[in-house]
Formats: C-alpha cells, structure tokens, sequence
C-alpha cells in the first residue's frame, strides 16, 4: 500500500501551485511519480455564440497555455530528480475528468488545490475540490 | 519535522487513516500526534450519571491509543497522545490544530456515526473546510 503515483490536478491558481509545492515534497520522501493533469472542459460557451470557428480558435488557446504551464513545471521537478508526467485530460466536466483519470491508471494519491480560478473565496471549499473528496476512492490531500 | 496530527475515534476508518499517517511519516520520521475528543451528548445525563459517562469514555479513549500505539511502534515511529474534553469533535479538532504547527491532518472519510451522510462524515466534512492546514482525506 505504498504510494507511487500521486495525481495532481493543475490550473495554475495559487492554491494548485501550494499543492504542487506539497506534492514534490510528498513526491521526494516516498520516491513517488508525479502526474500533473491540466483538465480542458472545451464546453461550449454562450458568449462565443454559434461560431465553430471562434470555439476551435479558443480551444487552441487553452492549449497553448497547458502546454507553457506544464513545461514550467517540468524543468522544476526536473530540478528534484522527480520523475514527471504531463497530461492533458479533455472531459466536460473538470471534476469527473479528474475522478475517472484517477481510476482507470490506478492513482494513489491526489494533491489538489482547495480553491481554483472562481472568485469565490467565501466559499469554505472549492466545487471541484469538494467533489472530488467526496467522490473519489483514493485518498485525497486537499491543500489551503 | 513538524508532526502529522491524526484524529482517532476508534472507528475502522480513523484507523486507515493512522496507517496512510504511518507511510507518509515513514521517510522523514515525523512524529504523529493522536487525538482524542472526549464529548458527551448534551441534555439526557446529569449529575453523577453524567460523569460515569465521560470517565468510561475516558476509559475507551485509553484502548484507542493503545492499538494506535502498538501500530506505530511496529513501523518504528513516535506517538504522541493528546486527550482533550470538548463539546463538538470537528470544532475542537480545528482549534486543536490551530494552537500547533502540524504538517498536516490525516482524517478518515467517516467516523463512528453511520447515519449521517453516505460520503463523508460530519466531522471530516467540518475539518476539512475550516482548517488552515492542508487535510488528506482517508477512504
């Protein structure tokens, strides 16, 4: 029951790179592998209104910012000795993206922010967050 | 290092959760801190009634920490028990955690109340969002 595989799910708000922090360290002292997964929910938007191609334009956007993001934080686990995995998930919903991942690859471990991107810092737990704990099967470690 | 608080209730989850506490202090020889709320339902008991419960509660108390105790010692790891009297578990363990510099709390999903939610536990629920240190859920 040792943990080899810790999850962490990124979208480069403060608290996901608090827990990104927390699971190098994690990482380091059980020798561990990191997998950083930046979820794309490419749903459609009503601003956008009925453009294809303006949709297309916005998911390639997204694409190019996971891909800057993920390569930073490559070269810091890189730093580590850390082994490292990038991936990109593309679901609908950010939360259930997150839970079947870590279910079908047999995660260990999942780090995650306690808030995300939303604004609501009122909120005593994020929404993504707050499903994922309640739903998933691994142990969660949320970090504030 | 700083230590890893673990509440325990003698339930099986808050026994899963020492384990996963036991790994993760494993490596760097963390110290776990073991909690103990002892609480009794307000109303119902008074007088004398109500301190026989508590001093059997206390009595209780005393066997959670010696199996935590037993687990740790085979793994090779310090364990420290804290008792402490309160009214309302989730909200002692926060301020509990507020007063000591802790790595983290490990807490099982669900504690000793089976009725309460089919997820997550009442307690869990309240620790995971209103304390400041990063929380691992246990499952």
């Amino acid at each position: 029951m040792t943990i080899k595989k810790i999850l962490v799910p990124f979208d480069d708000s403060g608290y996901s790179n608090q827990a990104f922090k927390k699971a190098l360290e994690i990482a380091r002292q059980q020798k561990a592998e990191i997998i950083v997964a930046t979820i794309m929910a490419g749903k459609y938007h009503f601003s956008m209104g009925p453009s294809i191609k303006l949709n297309q334009k916005i998911k390639n956007k997204e694409k190019s910012f996971a891909d800057k993001v993920l390569l930073k934080l490559k070269t810091e686990a890189g730093k580590k000795d850390i082994k490292f995995t990038p991936i990109v998930i593309i679901n609908s919903s950010v939360e259930k993206g997150i839970l079947e991942y870590s279910k079908s690859h047999k995660i260990d471990l999942i780090v995650m922010g306690s808030h995300g991107r939303t604004l609501f810092r009122k909120l005593v737990l994020g929404s993504v967050a707050y499903g994922v704990v309640n739903h998933s099967t691994c142990p969660v470690l949320v970090v504030k | 290092m700083k230590p890893i608080l673990v509440p325990l209730d003698g339930s099986k989850n808050s026994q899963r959760g020492l384990r996963k506490a036991i790994e993760l202090a494993k490596p760097e020889n963390h110290t776990i801190v073991g909690l103990h709320v002892v609480y009794a339902p307000p109303g119902i008991l008074l007088g004398n009634h109500k301190i026989k419960f508590k001093d059997n509660l206390v009595k209780n108390s005393k066997k959670y920490f010696g199996e935590a105790k037993k687990i740790c010692e085979k793994s090779g790891i310090n364990f420290v028990e804290k008792l402490i009297h309160g009214s309302d578990p989730g909200f002692d363990i926060v301020n509990f955690a507020k007063k000591g510099k802790y790595d983290m709390i490990v807490i099982g999903a669900r504690g000793q109340n089976p009725i309460t939610r089919i997820l997550m536990g009442s307690t869990s629920n309240y620790v995971l969002t209103h304390s400041k240190n990063p929380v691992l859920v246990v499952k």
